[in-house]
């Protein structure tokens, strides 16, 4: 039936209108863009550190 | 916030999200990502924001390419979306996000100069400067990098 297909890709648990959750969206945080953007961002941070009311004590 | 964005589709840790910009160029598939950067000099839950096009063709992540759908500020919107979502989930998470470009981060600082009021009633914002230096976010001014935690 396709509402149970639909149920098995979408479902809508605590989120925002506009936002959906689906099993259909991919995990990319491995995809070499991202790992490279995330480098980037910890280089800046290990250069130039967080702001002062963030930094653990 | 109540601009107007684009639908979004996110995985269940809310860490990837999809929608596709409409415009002249046709249907567009974008991708956000919060990627967790592990560093014991860092709070524990701070998380790198990309944001780029995927590229069927190619199958990955392009955030060079310059769409020209002539709906940035919509898709601005949706990215600002997709970051309340992720800290509805997230709530102590530290975003970092830094543009592809000069010209991008620049983009980014002046949507979020535009809609201050709105941005800051959700988050907190910090900016650093060309020197590296960070002070909460001033409007218009040139930041290498932005950092945001929710209220």
């Amino acid at each position: 039936m396709a509402t149970t297909t639909a149920s098995k890709t979408k479902r809508r648990i605590n989120t925002r209108k506009g936002v959906v959750v689906s099993s259909e969206v991919k995990d990319y945080s491995n995809d070499p863009f991202f790992v490279k953007k995330a480098e980037e961002a910890e280089a800046f941070l290990n250069k130039h550190g967080l702001p002062k009311e963030l930094v653990k004590k | 916030m109540s601009l107007d964005r684009y639908d979004l589709k996110a995985d269940s840790n809310q860490l990837s999200f999809e929608f596709f910009s409409d415009g002249p160029k046709g249907k567009i598939k974008k991708i956000i990502q919060f990627k967790r950067l592990i560093n014991s000099e860092f709070p524990n839950d701070l998380f790198n924001l990309g944001f780029g096009d995927f590229n069927d063709a190619k199958g990955k992540i392009d955030d060079l390419v310059v769409s020209n759908n002539n709906d940035s500020e919509k898709i601005l919107a949706t990215v600002a979306a997709a970051s309340i979502s992720f800290t509805d989930q997230h709530p102590e998470a530290y975003i970092i996000a830094q543009g592809s470009t000069p010209s991008r981060t620049r983009f980014y600082i002046m949507g979020i100069s535009k809609n201050l009021k709105q941005v800051t009633d959700v988050f907190e914002i910090w900016g650093a400067s060309a020197d590296g230096q960070w002070e909460f976010f001033q409007k218009n001014k040139p930041y290498k990098a932005l950092l945001a935690k929710r209220k």
